[in-house]
This record gives structure tokens, C-alpha cells and sequence, in this order.
């Protein structure tokens, strides 16, 4: 990126793939913007071709009004922390684990790794008929066989398997990354911390945690965004019920089961603004650690 | 950190990262079990960890049910 | 405070023995310096004694006190490594202050002896920076500091000035030389460079495939090598070694002369030759002459108004005070 010509090259060349990613993310934002603001029930004769009555912010209105919103927000921040804080903290641990000398360590890290080869829907079947099941289920079982009360998991503890279920399938994502972080760091500041005088712990707290805090920012960004828009696991599971019913959700039932298009694009909107306030506030909380 | 890591150490490392990766493997592995369980032994009680009939039914199950009429060649 | 100790110190890395038994004695406040070439064992020695790696066999002790259990913290030791391993997250400041920090020890004495290294160093303006904001010679300070305030018994430094520009690099040896005069603490530095080795040296040890070849004063390391080793190592440029008549003439099967004992005129000397290569580097010039029969080159350090030039056919002559006689195994034959 020297001189002015390279860098109008540059330009140039990445011209095409602006304008597709901008078409791409463009197009379907300003629909959504559109029919937010638009009656548009396909069932009760609303169509394109007729035009479509502009309502204002009447969607937004209802949206908002309407008594599953605010726990579906809930329920989606719930699920986002819970399996952040569980992917990030057991993520570390695994990630130190599998950092120490080791017989197979290829091969252990393939198992940790596995999960996230699993389609969500498979995992949330695997886990919904062969673990969670309150009669047949391997957790059931293993209850039993301790002299305990099954746990009726999707309906009793149903945010809290959710969760469970979603970790599971994240955690490789996050022990992958935060490891390379880990192995990235210089062996000589270890080194130096040792002879300072810094036993194991404080060697954990003060040297490789803020040198992994870049990464742990990546996996808070990229689990994110893509936990704010889980939909399998919810749908096969509990299909939205017993307080699992996260804005994604809503929006798919407004959409697709009462067939409103136009609440179902303002609940639309209303989860860009949930996912930015999200990112911002994520990005200042460890932006100020990577500061520090 | 490049000290002679002693043997001791190792073996608690590696005992302890397989019980781990094992036990994050756990679900694929018992649904590759069960996949080869007939419907009767798959939810059987207590649950069978590896001596059951092994069977290929399931797997012809999912072969006959996927025909697919659009593809016309079954 | 600071005495150091190796006594048959061995180190295997699994079958590979990279420092044979070795007796070494460091005297308290003396400035040590390990050189040798790349990959005979010096990092490694200084990492022995450090704690950094184990012994394989043979015992340590600092201060008479035994370290084999002694992990490094204990041992009262600061290293600088070679890649300084400053912390990238914390401010000047709080680098310097990290020791004493995992010491426990209180706020105003941390303050008091952080701001006093940093003055001794010259790092009063850069103490809010981060290590990633520093030039490589003040980062090379900041790693001094954080183990200066430690007020360790010794100092332990892994090629510090390695990542450096030459002019930085005689800049800080000089500041290392000047802080060891104040501190008086032991310093064992390790070098691949033998100017500083022979600058900085109280006593210079030279390795040679971790085996110690010569343990001595700079100046005894260089007008009385013990072997052809050292006498190759130390002094620069190199020492010529000569084979053959000329050497039977002394009786012995190798002599070695230093360039700078070899007198040029146009004839007359003891040997001739032609001039290849000659560098001028003002206050003195190197003469790379050819065609002596002795050896492929003989290195001629003269004063710097000498103006031979390349093709010229010279005359040579060692003083022979200053010869230096070797048997068949390279060990010196003293007279
Ligand atoms: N952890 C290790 N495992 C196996 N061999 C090692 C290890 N560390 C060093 N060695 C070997 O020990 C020998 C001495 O290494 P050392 O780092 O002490 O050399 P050095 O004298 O410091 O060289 P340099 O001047 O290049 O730093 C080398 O041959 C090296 O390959
Ligand atoms: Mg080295």
C-alpha cells in the first residue's frame, strides 16, 4: 500500500466484492426497513402487486406492546451471557489443558474439536431423544442410578439445557482459538515471570490472560453474533416453549405462524439494534482490558 | 519452562485432557452406538454401552426413505 | 554477595550431551563473561544456573547455598533475556515494578525503588509507555531495570545487546560496564561477540561444544590462548595459524601469529606475498594477502597510512616475540 497507483489499484480490484457485500447486506436491510413500516398479511389478501398500506410505526408499536417481547429479550440475553461464560471460562481451561505435554495430544484435541462438526439440529436432536429425555434419556439414567429424580431437562430446566446444548456445540470454536492464543505466547516471558517471582497463578492472571484477551474478544464478537440468531436448537427442542423464546424466535413465529410480515420485519429491526447494542457494550467491556 | 517435565506430570496431563475429550466426544459417540441399535435395544433399560445386537437396519431405513422423486433413478 | 558455583554440572537433553561435567567458579562482584560460538551451550549454562533448566548431574550453589531445590525466584537472580520478555500489556512502570510486586512488597517502597532504577537508567520520561511505544535500546533498559530493583545477588544476561544497531550496541555496553561498576554485583553475561566479551570482561570463559576451553582474564586470553581455539576465538582479526616449513623453523607443528604483530614493508621480510584485499578503515588497515605459501590467507593489520594496494607484492615480518607455538593437538607449547 505505498504509492497512490498501488493503492488505487487496490481500489479498483476490491471495487467488485464492495459492491456485492454491500448489495448483499444492503438489499435485504432496507426490505426489512420497508415492510416494517407496511400492513402486510399474505393471508388476508396484502400483496406487493396491490400495494401495501403504510402503517407508520404501528408494528413497532405492537411489537414492543405485545407481552412475549421483553421475555424474549430476556431469554435471549440469557442464552448469549450463559454460553459465552461457559465457553470462555471453560474454553481457557481446556485451552491450558491441552497446551501441556501430553501422549495424543492430536488426538484429544480432535475429540474437544468434535462437536463442532455437528449440524445444531442433529446436536439438538442427539441431545433433546438421547440425553435430555426425561424417560429414555441417558441422563435419566444416570439420575436413577444415583437414587435421584430424573429431571424433566427441556421443560423444567429448559433455558439452562439450552444453554447447555448451545456450549456444548461452541466450546471447540473457543478452545480452538484461545489456543492458538495460548501457544502464541513468547516462552521467555514466562520465563522472566518465574524468575520475578511469580508462582503459577499470578503467571495465569498477569501474563498469559491479558495475552490472550485479544483472542477472547474475537470469541466474544464471533459467538455473538452468530448465538443471537440460534434457531435449531430452540425449534427442535422446546419449539419456543417454557420461557425459551428468544427474539429470533418471535420473529419467525410472528412471520411465519400469524403470517405478519410487517411485525414480524419491525421485530426484525429490533434485533439489529439488540445485536448492536450487544456488540457495543461486549466491545467496550474487553476493549478497555486490552487497553489497560 | 524447558525443565525435564517429569513422567508423573504427563500421565495426570494426558489422564486428565482424555477424560475431557472424551467426555465432550461422548454424545457422537453414543449416537454412532445407537445408530447401530435396534429400536428395541436403543432405548433399552439400563441403557447397553456396547454388547447389543449390531444391526444396519437404521442405516437402510434412512437409504429407503431418502428416495427422492425428483431424482427419478429409484 | 553473589558467588556462584558449578561444580561437575552436566546437562543431557534427552541422549544428546550439551555440557559435559564442568567446574566452573564465579567470585562475587566479578563481571563473567561466556563466549563462544553459536550453539556450543552458553545460553544453556546461564539457564542451568538461573533454574530455568535442570541439571542433569553435578550441584550448584550460590552463596554456598545448594540450589538444587530451588526454583528460580528463590535463587536471588535476575535475568535479561535476549528478547528483553518485557510484559507488552503493563506500562514501563509497571514492568519494572512486576517483581516486587510478587514479593509482596508495599506501595511507597515499590514507587521509591521504581523511580530510582529508572533514573539510574534514564527512563524517567517513558515510564507510562507501553514496551510496543519504545525504541529496542530503551526497551533494553527497561528489561535492566526490572531486574536492577530486585537487587538481585546476581545478573544473568542472554546476548542483551544482540537485537541492537552496532552504535546502540557500544552505547549500552557501555552503560552495562558502568552500571556493574556502581552495583558492584555479580554479572554473568553470555556473548557470542568477543569485542564485548574483551571490553566488559572481568574474566572471560570460552566454550567450545559446552566444554570449557580457557577461563581467564581478557588480556591473559589473549597473549596466552591455551589452545588453538581460543587463540582463533579471541582477538579480531582472527589469529593467522601457520603450518609446515615456516613453523618447523620454530620447532613446532603449528604457530599462530595476530595481525596485528606482522609488520609489511616492500622487502626484505621473512615471507612475501601479494595483497588481495585491502580494507582501509582509517585509523588502521587490514591487508588480506595471497600467495605466501603458508596459509590460504594471512591477515596483516597495519597502521592506517600504509598504502598498499591490491596486486602488490609485499614482504612480511612476524615479530617473533609475539609467536605463538602449538603442538599436533592445538594445545600451546610454552618456550
Ligand atoms: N530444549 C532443548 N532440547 C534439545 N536440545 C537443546 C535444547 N536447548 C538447546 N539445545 C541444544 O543445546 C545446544 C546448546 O544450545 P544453546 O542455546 O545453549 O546455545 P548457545 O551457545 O546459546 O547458542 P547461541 O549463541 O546461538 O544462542 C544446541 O546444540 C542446541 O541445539
Ligand atoms: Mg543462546
Amino acid at each position: 500500500m505505498a504509492t497512490e497507483h498501488s493503492r488505487s489499484a487496490a481500489r479498483m480490484m476490491m471495487a467488485p466484492a464492495v459492491v456485492l457485500l454491500l448489495g448483499w447486506m444492503l438489499v435485504p436491510l432496507m426490505m426489512t426497513l420497508f415492510f416494517s413500516f407496511k400492513k402486510y398479511l399474505p393471508l388476508r389478501g396484502d400483496s406487493m402487486a396491490n400495494g401495501l398500506d403504510w402503517v407508520g410505526f404501528d408494528n413497532y408499536v405492537r411489537f414492543i406492546g405485545s407481552s412475549s417481547f421483553w421475555p424474549s429479550v430476556q431469554a435471549t440475553l440469557i442464552i448469549v451471557g450463559g454460553v459465552l461464560v461457559i465457553t470462555i471460562v471453560l474454553g481457557v481451561l481446556l485451552a491450558l489443558l491441552l497446551d501441556q505435554p501430553m501422549w495424543g495430544q492430536g488426538a484429544v484435541r480432535i475429540l474437544v474439536i468434535s462437536p463442532f462438526f455437528v449440524m445444531p439440529t442433529v446436536s439438538a436432536l442427539v441431545w433433546k431423544n438421547m440425553f435430555m429425555d426425561p424417560t429414555n434419556g441417558l441422563l435419566a439414567h444416570l439420575f436413577i442410578f444415583f437414587g435421584a429424580e430424573p429431571v424433566q431437562w427441556l421443560s423444567q430446566a429448559s433455558l439452562q439445557s439450552i444453554v447447555m446444548i448451545v456450549s456444548w456445540q461452541w466450546l471447540p470454536f473457543a478452545t480452538l482459538i484461545l489456543l492458538t492464543a495460548i501457544q502464541s505466547l513468547d516462552s521467555e516471558q514466562l520465563e522472566a515471570s518465574e524468575m520475578d517471582g511469580a508462582p503459577k497463578l499470578k503467571q495465569f492472571w498477569y501474563i498469559i490472560l491479558p495475552h490472550m484477551s485479544r483472542a477472547i474478544t474475537v470469541v466474544v464478537l464471533i459467538q455473538t453474533i452468530f448465538l443471537l440468531a440460534v434457531f435449531a436448537e430452540i425449534f427442535v427442542t422446546t419449539g419456543g416453549a417454557f420461557g425459551t423464546r428468544t427474539l429470533t424466535y418471535l420473529i419467525f413465529q410472528r412471520v411465519l405462524e400469524s403470517q405478519n410480515i410487517g411485525l414480524g420485519s419491525a421485530g426484525g429491526v429490533y434485533a439489529i439494534v439488540l445485536a448492536n447494542i450487544v456488540a457495543i457494550f461486549l466491545m467496550r467491556i474487553v476493549g478497555k482490558n486490552l487497553d489497560k | 519452562m524447558a525443565r525435564a517435565i517429569t513422567n508423573n506430570r504427563k500421565i495426570i496431563n494426558t489422564s486428565a485432557a482424555w477424560a475431557v475429550g472424551l467426555l465432550i466426544f461422548f454424545p457422537i459417540l453414543w449416537t454412532i452406538l445407537t445408530s447401530f441399535k435396534s429400536e428395541a435395544q436403543a432405548i433399552n433399560d439400563p441403557p447397553i454401552f456396547f454388547f447389543f445386537d449390531w444391526t444396519l437396519e437404521n442405516y437402510g431405513v434412512v437409504m429407503e426413505r431418502s428416495t427422492c422423486a425428483s431424482c427419478g433413478t429409484r | 554477595m553473589g558467588k556462584i558455583v558449578l561444580n561437575q554440572v552436566q546437562k543431557k537433553f534427552g541422549d544428546v550431551e550439551v555440557i559435559p561435567p564442568l567446574d566452573l567458579t564465579i567470585e562475587e562482584g566479578e563481571f563473567c563473561v561466556f563466549v563462544g560460538p553459536s550453539g556450543c551451550g552458553k545460553s544453556t549454562l546461564l539457564r542451568l544456573i538461573a533454574g530455568l533448566e535442570d541439571v542433569t548431574a553435578g550441584s550448584i550453589q550460590i552463596d554456598g547455598k545448594e540450589t538444587a531445590t530451588l526454583p528460580p525466584a528463590k535463587r536471588g537472580l535476575a535475568m535479561v533475556f535476549q528478547s528483553y520478555a518485557l510484559y507488552p500489556h503493563m506500562t514501563v512502570r509497571k514492568n519494572i515494578a512486576f517483581p516486587l510486586k510478587m514479593a509482596k512488597m508495599d506501595e511507597a517502597e515499590i514507587d521509591k525503588r521504581v523511580n530510582n532504577a529508572a533514573s539510574v537508567l534514564n527512563l524517567g520520561d517513558y515510564l507510562d509507555r507501553r514496551p510496543g511505544q519504545l525504541s529496542g535500546g530503551q526497551r533494553q533498559r527497561v528489561a535492566i531495570g526490572r531486574s536492577i530493583v530486585r537487587e538481585p545477588a546476581a545478573f544473568l544476561f542472554d546476548e542483551p545487546l544482540s537485537n541492537l544497531d552496532a552504535a546502540l550496541r557500544v552505547g549500552m555496553r557501555l552503560e552495562i560496564s558502568e552500571l556493574h561498576k556502581r552495583l558492584e554485583t555479580t554479572m554473568i553475561y553470555v556473548t557470542h561477540d568477543q569485542v564485548e566479551a574483551m571490553t566488559m570482561a572481568d574474566k572471560i570463559v570460552v566454550l567450545h561444544a559446552g566444554v570449557i576451553e580457557q577461563v581467564g582474564s581478557p588480556l591473559e586470553l589473549y597473549k596466552r590462548p591455551r589452545n588453538q581455539f581460543v587463540a582463533g576465538f579471541i582477538g579480531s582479526p582472527k589469529m593467522n595459524f601457520i603450518g609446515g616449513d615456516a613453523a618447523v623453523k620454530y620447532g613446532v607443528p603449528t604457530i599462530g601469529v595476530r595481525p596485528e604483530h606482522i609488520t609489511v614493508q616492500e622487502s626484505g621480510g621473512d615471507w612475501e606475498g601479494v595483497v588481495g584485499v585491502a580494507e582501509h578503515l582509517g585509523s588502521d588497515t587490514f591487508f588480506h594477502i595471497h600467495d605466501t605459501g603458508l596459509a590460504e590467507t594471512i591477515t596483516v593489520r597495519a597502521d592506517g597510512e600504509v598504502g598498499f594496494k591490491h596486486g602488490d607484492k609485499i614482504s612480511l615480518s612476524p615479530r617473533s616475540e609475539m609467536i605463538h607455538k602449538f603442538d599436533e593437538n592445538g594445545l600451546r607449547i610454552d618456550d
